[in-house]
Protein backbone atom coordinates (compact mmCIF):
# COMPACT_ATOMS: atom_id res chain seq x y z
CA UNK A 1 0.00 0.00 0.00
CA UNK A 2 2.80 2.48 1.00
CA UNK A 3 4.19 1.53 -2.05
CA UNK A 4 1.46 2.79 -4.26
CA UNK A 5 1.22 6.14 -2.80
CA UNK A 6 4.55 6.99 -3.15
CA UNK A 7 4.33 6.46 -6.76
CA UNK A 8 1.52 9.09 -7.11
CA UNK A 9 3.79 12.31 -8.65
CA UNK A 10 3.09 15.73 -7.91
CA UNK A 11 1.47 16.60 -10.96
CA UNK A 12 -1.00 13.35 -10.84
CA UNK A 13 -1.75 13.98 -7.33
CA UNK A 14 -2.70 18.13 -8.16
CA UNK A 15 -5.02 16.66 -11.16
CA UNK A 16 -6.85 14.51 -9.01
CA UNK A 17 -7.05 17.18 -5.95
CA UNK A 18 -8.62 19.61 -8.27
CA UNK A 19 -11.00 17.32 -9.76
CA UNK A 20 -12.19 16.29 -6.33
CA UNK A 21 -12.27 19.94 -5.33
CA UNK A 22 -14.59 20.41 -8.16
CA UNK A 23 -16.56 17.85 -7.13
CA UNK A 24 -17.34 18.64 -3.69
CA UNK A 25 -18.19 22.33 -5.14
CA UNK A 26 -20.17 20.88 -7.54
CA UNK A 27 -22.17 19.25 -4.75
CA UNK A 28 -22.10 22.00 -2.32
CA UNK A 29 -23.74 24.04 -4.99
CA UNK A 30 -26.24 21.30 -5.92
CA UNK A 31 -27.55 21.31 -1.74
CA UNK A 32 -27.56 24.92 -2.11
CA UNK A 33 -31.38 25.39 -1.54
CA UNK A 34 -31.27 22.67 1.16
CA UNK A 35 -29.44 25.20 3.40
CA UNK A 36 -32.89 27.25 3.29
CA UNK A 37 -34.42 23.99 4.78
CA UNK A 38 -32.36 23.33 7.13
CA UNK A 39 -32.66 27.05 8.65
CA UNK A 40 -36.24 25.84 9.51
CA UNK A 41 -35.60 22.41 11.29
CA UNK A 42 -34.45 22.39 14.73
CA UNK A 43 -31.73 19.99 15.54
CA UNK A 44 -32.89 18.99 18.80
CA UNK A 45 -36.37 17.96 17.05
CA UNK A 46 -34.63 16.42 14.36
CA UNK A 47 -32.87 13.99 16.69
CA UNK A 48 -35.67 13.35 18.92
CA UNK A 49 -35.90 10.05 19.91
CA UNK A 50 -39.29 7.69 19.05
CA UNK A 51 -41.69 8.50 22.32
CA UNK A 52 -41.52 5.13 24.07
CA UNK A 53 -37.56 5.79 24.41
CA UNK A 54 -37.64 9.23 24.98
CA UNK A 55 -36.25 8.80 29.05
CA UNK A 56 -37.90 10.70 31.61
CA UNK A 57 -35.09 14.02 31.91
CA UNK A 58 -35.21 14.14 27.70
CA UNK A 59 -38.99 14.26 27.81
CA UNK A 60 -38.60 17.54 30.26
CA UNK A 61 -36.51 19.13 27.65
CA UNK A 62 -38.11 17.85 24.89
CA UNK A 63 -41.71 19.36 26.43
CA UNK A 64 -39.92 22.77 27.78
CA UNK A 65 -38.69 23.24 23.78
CA UNK A 66 -42.11 22.30 22.42
CA UNK A 67 -43.52 25.08 24.74
CA UNK A 68 -41.27 27.53 23.25
CA UNK A 69 -41.94 26.59 19.92
CA UNK A 70 -45.51 27.30 20.41
CA UNK A 71 -44.45 31.23 22.74
CA UNK A 72 -42.08 31.46 19.30
CA UNK A 73 -45.14 30.89 16.78
CA UNK A 74 -47.89 31.56 18.41
CA UNK A 75 -47.20 34.07 20.95
CA UNK A 76 -48.95 32.28 23.62
CA UNK A 77 -48.06 30.30 27.05
CA UNK A 78 -49.09 26.96 26.44
CA UNK A 79 -48.45 24.10 28.28
CA UNK A 80 -47.66 21.06 27.48
CA UNK A 81 -47.70 17.45 28.92
CA UNK A 82 -47.03 14.47 29.08
CA UNK A 83 -50.06 12.36 30.49
CA UNK A 84 -49.49 8.70 31.13
CA UNK A 85 -52.77 6.53 30.88
CA UNK A 86 -54.91 5.51 34.08
CA UNK A 87 -54.73 2.00 35.14
CA UNK A 88 -57.43 0.09 34.76
CA UNK A 89 -59.31 2.30 32.63
CA UNK A 90 -60.61 1.68 29.17
CA UNK A 91 -62.60 4.52 27.72
CA UNK A 92 -65.46 3.94 24.71
CA UNK A 93 -67.83 6.25 23.63
CA UNK A 94 -71.87 6.05 22.59
CA UNK A 95 -73.58 8.00 20.79
CA UNK A 96 -77.68 8.07 20.53
CA UNK A 97 -78.52 8.48 17.08
CA UNK A 98 -82.26 9.30 17.92
CA UNK A 99 -81.35 12.66 19.85
CA UNK A 100 -78.26 14.40 17.75
CA UNK A 101 -79.63 17.05 15.72
CA UNK A 102 -76.34 17.61 13.62
CA UNK A 103 -76.14 21.27 14.92
CA UNK A 104 -72.15 20.21 14.45
CA UNK A 105 -71.81 22.11 17.83
CA UNK A 106 -69.41 19.00 18.45
CA UNK A 107 -66.65 19.63 15.69
CA UNK A 108 -66.30 23.24 16.29
CA UNK A 109 -66.16 22.71 20.26
CA UNK A 110 -63.41 20.26 19.45
CA UNK A 111 -61.45 22.10 17.06
CA UNK A 112 -61.39 24.92 19.07
CA UNK A 113 -60.43 22.60 22.54
CA UNK A 114 -57.90 20.23 20.03
CA UNK A 115 -55.99 23.48 18.23
CA UNK A 116 -57.09 21.93 15.03
CA UNK A 117 -55.85 24.13 12.03
CA UNK A 118 -58.95 26.62 11.36
CA UNK A 119 -57.84 26.56 7.30
CA UNK A 120 -58.79 24.56 5.61
CA UNK A 121 -61.67 23.33 8.03
CA UNK A 122 -60.78 19.66 9.14
CA UNK A 123 -62.26 19.01 11.40
CA UNK A 124 -62.53 15.82 13.95
CA UNK A 125 -65.89 14.93 13.82
CA UNK A 126 -67.77 14.45 10.65
CA UNK A 127 -71.34 14.98 11.14
CA UNK A 128 -73.24 12.44 8.09
CA UNK A 129 -76.77 13.70 7.43
CA UNK A 130 -78.43 10.59 6.76
CA UNK A 131 -81.87 9.71 5.24
CA UNK A 132 -84.36 7.66 7.60
CA UNK A 133 -85.02 3.92 7.46
CA UNK A 134 -81.35 2.80 7.38
CA UNK A 135 -77.71 3.42 7.90
CA UNK A 136 -76.50 4.24 3.78
CA UNK A 137 -72.88 5.64 4.30
CA UNK A 138 -73.18 6.15 0.32
CA UNK A 139 -76.24 8.46 0.28
CA UNK A 140 -74.48 10.35 3.04
CA UNK A 141 -74.28 14.32 3.32
CA UNK A 142 -71.48 15.90 5.36
CA UNK A 143 -71.81 19.61 3.08
CA UNK A 144 -75.65 19.82 4.14
CA UNK A 145 -76.49 23.56 5.70
CA UNK A 146 -80.37 23.78 5.43
CA UNK A 147 -81.67 26.73 7.80
CA UNK A 148 -82.55 24.48 10.36
CA UNK A 149 -81.78 21.33 12.00
CA UNK A 150 -82.95 18.52 12.47
CA UNK A 151 -84.68 17.89 9.22
CA UNK A 152 -88.03 15.69 9.34
CA UNK A 153 -86.52 12.86 6.63
CA UNK A 154 -83.06 12.84 8.40
CA UNK A 155 -81.06 11.86 11.20
CA UNK A 156 -77.50 12.82 11.60
CA UNK A 157 -74.55 10.61 12.55
CA UNK A 158 -71.13 12.17 14.04
CA UNK A 159 -68.38 10.50 12.71
CA UNK A 160 -64.91 10.64 14.58
CA UNK A 161 -62.11 7.91 15.41
CA UNK A 162 -63.33 4.79 16.39
CA UNK A 163 -59.96 3.84 19.14
CA UNK A 164 -60.10 0.98 17.14
CA UNK A 165 -59.03 -2.37 19.51
CA UNK A 166 -57.84 -4.24 15.86
CA UNK A 167 -57.20 -0.51 14.40
CA UNK A 168 -55.76 -0.65 10.77
CA UNK A 169 -54.41 2.59 10.68
CA UNK A 170 -51.47 1.18 13.84
CA UNK A 171 -51.08 -2.10 11.52
CA UNK A 172 -50.56 1.03 8.49
CA UNK A 173 -47.58 3.27 10.00
CA UNK A 174 -44.17 2.09 8.84
CA UNK A 175 -42.48 3.61 11.15
CA UNK A 176 -44.24 3.04 14.48
CA UNK A 177 -45.71 6.68 14.89
CA UNK A 178 -49.11 5.65 15.69
CA UNK A 179 -50.04 3.23 18.00
CA UNK A 180 -52.96 2.28 20.92
CA UNK A 181 -52.31 3.12 24.38
CA UNK A 182 -53.01 0.73 27.21
CA UNK A 183 -56.52 2.70 28.19
CA UNK A 184 -57.62 2.13 24.53
CA UNK A 185 -56.77 5.38 22.85
CA UNK A 186 -54.97 5.53 19.67
CA UNK A 187 -52.48 8.12 19.44
CA UNK A 188 -49.92 10.30 17.32
CA UNK A 189 -46.07 10.92 18.09
CA UNK A 190 -46.66 13.80 15.96
CA UNK A 191 -42.52 14.40 15.92
CA UNK A 192 -42.13 11.09 14.87
CA UNK A 193 -44.69 10.68 12.27
CA UNK A 194 -43.11 10.84 8.42
CA UNK A 195 -46.25 12.25 6.82
CA UNK A 196 -46.94 9.28 4.43
CA UNK A 197 -50.84 9.20 5.05
CA UNK A 198 -51.00 5.37 4.99
CA UNK A 199 -52.80 5.55 8.02
CA UNK A 200 -55.45 8.29 6.59
CA UNK A 201 -55.88 5.73 3.65
CA UNK A 202 -56.11 2.76 6.14
CA UNK A 203 -58.89 4.13 8.14
CA UNK A 204 -62.49 3.09 7.65
CA UNK A 205 -63.70 6.02 9.08
CA UNK A 206 -62.29 8.86 7.48
CA UNK A 207 -61.04 9.68 11.07
CA UNK A 208 -57.40 11.01 10.06
CA UNK A 209 -56.38 14.64 9.23
CA UNK A 210 -53.15 15.99 7.31
CA UNK A 211 -51.78 19.01 7.85
CA UNK A 212 -51.06 20.10 4.47
CA UNK A 213 -49.81 23.30 5.44
CA UNK A 214 -48.43 25.05 8.30
CA UNK A 215 -51.51 25.20 10.95
CA UNK A 216 -53.12 28.29 11.41
CA UNK A 217 -54.91 29.07 14.50
CA UNK A 218 -55.91 32.33 15.74
CA UNK A 219 -53.65 33.08 19.16
CA UNK A 220 -56.52 33.90 20.89
CA UNK A 221 -58.28 31.18 20.36
CA UNK A 222 -55.52 28.49 20.69
CA UNK A 223 -56.31 26.39 23.99
CA UNK A 224 -53.00 26.24 26.53
CA UNK A 225 -53.99 23.00 28.37
CA UNK A 226 -52.17 20.59 26.33
CA UNK A 227 -50.70 17.05 26.51
CA UNK A 228 -47.86 15.46 24.41
CA UNK A 229 -49.56 12.91 22.59
CA UNK A 230 -53.29 15.24 21.86
CA UNK A 231 -53.77 18.97 21.41
CA UNK A 232 -50.43 20.43 21.78
CA UNK A 233 -49.77 22.64 18.30
CA UNK A 234 -48.72 20.34 15.55
CA UNK A 235 -46.41 21.21 12.76
CA UNK A 236 -46.80 21.23 9.04
CA UNK A 237 -47.05 17.50 7.17
CA UNK A 238 -48.20 15.28 10.23
CA UNK A 239 -50.78 13.18 10.88
CA UNK A 240 -53.43 13.68 13.41
CA UNK A 241 -56.77 12.43 14.83
CA UNK A 242 -59.16 12.51 17.49
CA UNK A 243 -58.18 11.68 21.16
CA UNK A 244 -60.82 11.48 23.04
CA UNK A 245 -59.33 14.78 24.67
CA UNK A 246 -57.30 12.52 26.49
CA UNK A 247 -55.40 15.59 28.13
CA UNK A 248 -59.16 15.96 29.67
CA UNK A 249 -60.14 12.15 29.90
CA UNK A 250 -56.98 11.13 31.79
CA UNK A 251 -57.56 13.65 34.12
CA UNK A 252 -61.24 12.44 34.67
CA UNK A 253 -62.83 15.24 32.94
CA UNK A 254 -65.15 14.39 29.70
CA UNK A 255 -64.35 15.09 26.26
CA UNK A 256 -65.34 18.35 24.58
CA UNK A 257 -67.59 17.25 22.01
CA UNK A 258 -69.73 15.55 24.99
CA UNK A 259 -69.57 19.00 27.28
CA UNK A 260 -70.65 20.93 24.62
CA UNK A 261 -73.52 18.69 23.21
CA UNK A 262 -77.11 20.68 23.36
CA UNK A 263 -79.09 17.14 23.75
CA UNK A 264 -76.97 15.15 25.29
CA UNK A 265 -76.50 12.68 22.74
CA UNK A 266 -72.85 11.58 23.88
CA UNK A 267 -71.93 8.93 26.72
CA UNK A 268 -68.45 8.67 27.64
CA UNK A 269 -66.83 6.52 30.47
CA UNK A 270 -64.53 3.67 31.37
CA UNK A 271 -65.50 0.33 30.53
CA UNK A 272 -63.92 -1.58 33.64
CA UNK A 273 -65.87 0.19 35.91
CA UNK A 274 -69.22 -1.57 35.81
CA UNK A 275 -70.75 1.29 37.52
CA UNK A 276 -69.99 3.64 35.13
CA UNK A 277 -72.45 5.60 32.11
CA UNK A 278 -71.13 3.54 28.94
CA UNK A 279 -71.21 0.36 30.75
CA UNK A 280 -75.07 1.30 31.20
CA UNK A 281 -75.79 2.06 27.72
CA UNK A 282 -74.04 -1.35 25.90
CA UNK A 283 -75.95 -3.18 28.73
CA UNK A 284 -79.50 -1.36 28.80
CA UNK A 285 -79.58 -0.43 24.61
CA UNK A 286 -79.30 -2.11 21.57
CA UNK A 287 -76.01 -0.38 20.68
CA UNK A 288 -74.25 -0.99 16.85
CA UNK A 289 -70.83 -0.40 15.69
CA UNK A 290 -69.89 1.29 12.27
CA UNK A 291 -68.51 -1.19 9.25
CA UNK A 292 -68.50 -4.13 12.15
CA UNK A 293 -67.90 -6.16 8.89
CA UNK A 294 -64.41 -4.95 8.25
CA UNK A 295 -62.90 -6.20 11.48
CA UNK A 296 -61.61 -3.39 13.42
CA UNK A 297 -63.25 -3.76 16.74
CA UNK A 298 -64.40 -0.03 17.36
CA UNK A 299 -64.82 1.43 20.80
CA UNK A 300 -67.35 3.54 19.70
CA UNK A 301 -71.30 2.91 19.83
CA UNK A 302 -74.05 3.99 18.47
CA UNK A 303 -78.01 3.29 19.29
CA UNK A 304 -81.53 5.14 18.74
CA UNK A 305 -83.33 5.74 21.92
CA UNK A 306 -85.70 8.91 22.07
CA UNK B 1 -97.70 50.50 36.31
CA UNK B 2 -97.57 52.43 33.18
CA UNK B 3 -96.43 50.16 30.60
CA UNK B 4 -98.76 47.81 30.99
CA UNK B 5 -101.75 49.85 30.90
CA UNK B 6 -102.25 49.31 27.28
CA UNK B 7 -101.95 45.39 28.04
CA UNK B 8 -104.84 45.47 30.91
CA UNK B 9 -106.95 48.00 28.43
CA UNK B 10 -106.62 44.68 25.43
CA UNK B 11 -107.32 42.21 27.74
CA UNK B 12 -110.69 44.64 28.49
CA UNK B 13 -111.70 44.31 25.39
CA UNK B 14 -111.80 40.87 24.59
CA UNK B 15 -114.71 40.66 26.69
CA UNK B 16 -117.24 38.72 29.18
CA UNK B 17 -115.81 36.27 31.95
CA UNK B 18 -112.56 38.79 32.50
CA UNK B 19 -114.03 41.16 35.31
CA UNK B 20 -111.40 39.92 37.44
CA UNK B 21 -108.88 41.72 35.24
CA UNK B 22 -110.67 45.02 36.19
CA UNK B 23 -110.90 44.36 39.43
CA UNK B 24 -106.67 43.37 39.65
CA UNK B 25 -105.93 45.95 37.66
CA UNK B 26 -108.16 48.56 39.86
CA UNK B 27 -106.65 46.19 42.85
CA UNK B 28 -102.87 46.79 41.64
CA UNK B 29 -102.90 50.14 40.16
CA UNK B 30 -103.95 51.68 43.54
CA UNK B 31 -102.28 49.57 45.78
CA UNK B 32 -98.59 50.12 46.85
CA UNK B 33 -96.09 48.57 44.86
CA UNK B 34 -96.39 44.68 45.69
CA UNK B 35 -92.95 42.98 46.65
CA UNK B 36 -91.01 40.65 44.66
CA UNK B 37 -92.15 42.78 41.82
CA UNK B 38 -89.31 42.82 38.86
CA UNK B 39 -89.00 45.53 36.73
CA UNK B 40 -89.70 44.94 33.25
CA UNK B 41 -86.99 43.89 30.46
CA UNK B 42 -85.61 46.94 29.06
CA UNK B 43 -83.99 45.22 25.74
CA UNK B 44 -85.95 42.51 23.98
CA UNK B 45 -86.59 39.57 24.82
CA UNK B 46 -85.55 36.26 23.22
CA UNK B 47 -88.14 33.65 23.55
CA UNK B 48 -86.77 31.13 21.31
CA UNK B 49 -85.52 28.52 24.14
CA UNK B 50 -83.73 26.47 21.75
CA UNK B 51 -81.89 23.41 22.77
CA UNK B 52 -78.13 25.03 23.25
CA UNK B 53 -79.64 27.69 25.80
CA UNK B 54 -79.99 26.50 28.95
CA UNK B 55 -83.48 27.64 30.20
CA UNK B 56 -83.15 30.51 33.37
CA UNK B 57 -84.74 30.25 36.65
CA UNK B 58 -87.87 32.31 35.76
CA UNK B 59 -91.00 31.67 33.84
CA UNK B 60 -91.62 32.56 30.68
CA UNK B 61 -93.83 35.79 31.60
CA UNK B 62 -91.01 37.56 33.30
CA UNK B 63 -89.07 36.52 29.60
CA UNK B 64 -91.40 38.62 28.35
CA UNK B 65 -91.33 41.59 29.84
CA UNK B 66 -94.17 41.23 32.42
CA UNK B 67 -93.63 42.04 36.07
CA UNK B 68 -95.45 39.97 38.49
CA UNK B 69 -96.00 36.54 39.59
CA UNK B 70 -98.46 34.40 38.61
CA UNK B 71 -100.05 34.15 42.15
CA UNK B 72 -100.51 37.98 42.31
CA UNK B 73 -103.26 37.73 39.65
CA UNK B 74 -104.74 33.85 40.12
CA UNK B 75 -105.12 34.19 44.03
CA UNK B 76 -108.56 36.52 43.18
CA UNK B 77 -109.63 34.37 39.89
CA UNK B 78 -111.94 30.83 40.46
CA UNK B 79 -110.46 28.17 39.06
CA UNK B 80 -111.56 26.71 36.04
CA UNK B 81 -110.54 22.78 35.57
CA UNK B 82 -111.64 22.72 31.57
CA UNK B 83 -109.49 22.61 28.56
CA UNK B 84 -109.85 26.08 26.80
CA UNK B 85 -108.09 28.21 25.02
CA UNK B 86 -105.63 31.11 26.42
CA UNK B 87 -105.61 34.44 26.24
CA UNK B 88 -103.68 37.71 27.39
CA UNK B 89 -100.00 36.95 28.61
CA UNK B 90 -100.75 33.12 28.62
CA UNK B 91 -100.99 33.18 24.74
CA UNK B 92 -97.24 33.18 25.79
CA UNK B 93 -97.99 29.91 27.42
CA UNK B 94 -98.99 27.92 24.86
CA UNK B 95 -99.30 23.98 26.09
CA UNK B 96 -97.76 21.70 24.12
CA UNK B 97 -96.98 18.61 26.04
CA UNK B 98 -98.54 15.96 24.24
CA UNK B 99 -101.81 14.25 26.52
CA UNK B 100 -101.57 17.03 28.94
CA UNK B 101 -104.10 19.84 28.47
CA UNK B 102 -105.01 20.89 31.47
CA UNK B 103 -102.71 23.28 34.28
CA UNK B 104 -103.94 21.03 36.90
CA UNK B 105 -101.95 17.86 35.57
CA UNK B 106 -99.26 19.40 36.96
CA UNK B 107 -100.39 21.94 38.96
CA UNK B 108 -101.51 22.31 42.17
CA UNK B 109 -105.58 24.12 42.03
CA UNK B 110 -105.10 25.35 45.78
CA UNK B 111 -101.15 25.60 46.74
CA UNK B 112 -100.18 28.01 43.78
CA UNK B 113 -96.51 27.40 44.86
CA UNK B 114 -96.44 24.13 44.11
CA UNK B 115 -96.96 21.00 41.83
CA UNK B 116 -99.04 18.17 42.65
CA UNK B 117 -98.35 13.85 41.94
CA UNK B 118 -101.54 12.22 40.66
CA UNK B 119 -101.78 10.71 43.74
CA UNK B 120 -102.48 14.18 44.98
CA UNK B 121 -99.10 14.87 47.04
CA UNK B 122 -98.17 18.30 47.04
CA UNK B 123 -94.52 18.60 45.99
CA UNK B 124 -92.06 21.88 45.51
CA UNK B 125 -91.07 23.15 42.49
CA UNK B 126 -87.72 22.46 42.74
CA UNK B 127 -88.68 19.03 43.26
CA UNK B 128 -90.62 18.92 39.66
CA UNK B 129 -87.81 15.78 38.39
CA UNK B 130 -90.26 13.04 40.75
CA UNK B 131 -93.52 14.56 38.81
CA UNK B 132 -91.64 14.05 35.28
CA UNK B 133 -90.86 10.50 36.34
CA UNK B 134 -94.37 9.45 36.86
CA UNK B 135 -94.85 9.13 32.92
CA UNK B 136 -91.68 9.23 31.76
CA UNK B 137 -90.26 6.02 33.60
CA UNK B 138 -88.14 4.53 31.08
CA UNK B 139 -86.06 8.49 30.54
CA UNK B 140 -85.64 9.03 34.21
CA UNK B 141 -84.43 5.75 34.64
CA UNK B 142 -81.76 6.62 31.51
CA UNK B 143 -81.47 10.09 33.33
CA UNK B 144 -80.58 9.00 36.40
CA UNK B 145 -77.86 6.80 34.66
CA UNK B 146 -76.10 9.66 32.73
CA UNK B 147 -77.65 8.57 29.57
CA UNK B 148 -80.43 10.90 28.98
CA UNK B 149 -79.37 14.95 29.54
CA UNK B 150 -76.47 17.12 29.16
CA UNK B 151 -73.52 16.34 31.43
CA UNK B 152 -70.35 18.55 32.20
CA UNK B 153 -67.97 17.69 34.38
CA UNK B 154 -65.92 14.85 35.56
CA UNK B 155 -66.45 11.14 34.21
CA UNK B 156 -64.25 9.75 37.27
CA UNK B 157 -66.35 10.79 40.26
CA UNK B 158 -63.72 10.36 42.44
CA UNK B 159 -61.59 13.06 41.12
CA UNK B 160 -64.48 15.75 40.19
CA UNK B 161 -68.27 16.50 40.44
CA UNK B 162 -70.61 16.33 37.41
CA UNK B 163 -73.46 18.80 36.48
CA UNK B 164 -76.88 18.25 37.19
CA UNK B 165 -78.97 18.70 34.79
CA UNK B 166 -82.49 18.71 35.34
CA UNK B 167 -85.58 18.09 33.05
CA UNK B 168 -86.57 21.66 33.06
CA UNK B 169 -83.09 22.64 32.33
CA UNK B 170 -83.39 21.80 28.60
CA UNK B 171 -87.06 21.07 28.27
CA UNK B 172 -89.82 23.87 28.92
CA UNK B 173 -91.91 21.99 30.67
CA UNK B 174 -94.86 23.89 28.91
CA UNK B 175 -93.68 22.78 25.66
CA UNK B 176 -91.05 20.31 25.78
CA UNK B 177 -89.87 19.44 22.20
CA UNK B 178 -86.84 21.09 21.17
CA UNK B 179 -87.04 23.20 18.75
CA UNK B 180 -84.97 23.29 15.39
CA UNK B 181 -81.82 25.25 15.30
CA UNK B 182 -79.59 26.80 12.70
CA UNK B 183 -76.18 24.77 12.34
CA UNK B 184 -72.96 25.77 12.47
CA UNK B 185 -71.20 25.96 8.66
CA UNK B 186 -70.24 22.81 6.89
CA UNK B 187 -66.61 21.94 6.92
CA UNK B 188 -63.99 23.65 4.60
CA UNK B 189 -66.36 27.09 4.66
CA UNK B 190 -64.17 29.70 4.47
CA UNK B 191 -64.89 31.62 7.78
CA UNK B 192 -64.13 35.43 6.66
CA UNK B 193 -61.17 37.46 8.70
CA UNK B 194 -61.49 36.06 11.58
CA UNK B 195 -57.98 33.96 10.64
CA UNK B 196 -54.95 35.26 8.83
CA UNK B 197 -54.22 33.77 5.60
CA UNK B 198 -51.56 31.15 5.15
CA UNK B 199 -48.11 32.72 5.34
CA UNK B 200 -45.71 31.36 2.11
CA UNK B 201 -43.77 28.51 3.13
CA UNK B 202 -40.43 29.74 3.26
CA UNK B 203 -38.45 26.63 2.71
CA UNK B 204 -38.18 24.55 -0.81
CA UNK B 205 -39.31 21.46 1.09
CA UNK B 206 -42.62 23.74 2.21
CA UNK B 207 -42.95 25.03 -0.97
CA UNK B 208 -42.88 21.49 -2.75
CA UNK B 209 -45.19 20.20 0.08
CA UNK B 210 -47.62 23.24 -0.38
CA UNK B 211 -51.18 22.48 -0.83
CA UNK B 212 -53.77 25.00 -2.02
CA UNK B 213 -57.26 24.50 -1.24
CA UNK B 214 -59.76 24.23 -3.55
CA UNK B 215 -61.66 27.84 -3.52
CA UNK B 216 -64.57 27.75 -2.22
CA UNK B 217 -68.38 27.41 -4.05
CA UNK B 218 -68.76 31.00 -5.51
CA UNK B 219 -72.60 30.79 -4.61
CA UNK B 220 -71.37 30.52 -0.97
CA UNK B 221 -70.65 34.11 0.40
CA UNK B 222 -68.02 33.63 3.37
CA UNK B 223 -69.79 32.81 6.65
CA UNK B 224 -68.34 34.03 10.12
CA UNK B 225 -68.93 31.82 12.94
CA UNK B 226 -70.17 34.46 15.48
CA UNK B 227 -72.89 35.47 13.16
CA UNK B 228 -74.19 31.73 13.18
CA UNK B 229 -75.59 31.42 16.32
CA UNK B 230 -79.41 32.26 16.78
Amino acid sequence: MSNDLVQIGRRSFLKRASVAVAGVTGVMASLSPLKEVVGDIDIEAWLQQHYHELSPEQMKDVLARLEADAKRTYGVDVKVQDIKPRPDTKFAYALNLGVCVGCRKCAYACEKENNVSRSPGMQYIRVLEMDKGGVNLETANHQYDPETVPKPDKYYMPVQCHQCDNPSCVKACPVNATWKEPDGIVVVDYNWCIGCRYCEAACPYWARRFNFEKPILPKEEINTNTAYLSNRPRPQGVMEKCTFCLHRTREGRYPACLEVCPTGARVFGNLYDPKSEIRYVLENKRVFVLKEEVGTVPNFFYFFEA
Amino acid sequence: MSSHDGLFNGALAVGAGLAGYLVLALVMSSAAEPKNVRAPAEEPVNLDFGPNERRQDEVLLHKAGFAYECIECHAWQTRNPAPRRFIGEHLLMNLEHGAVNTCFTCHHPTEYSSLTLPSGEIIPYNDHVRLCAGCHGPIYKDWRNGAHGRREGYWDRSAGPVSRTDCIICHDPHQPAFKPIAPLPPPGVARGEAFAPPEEPSTVLGQVLKYVPPPPPPDRAPVRLEETEP
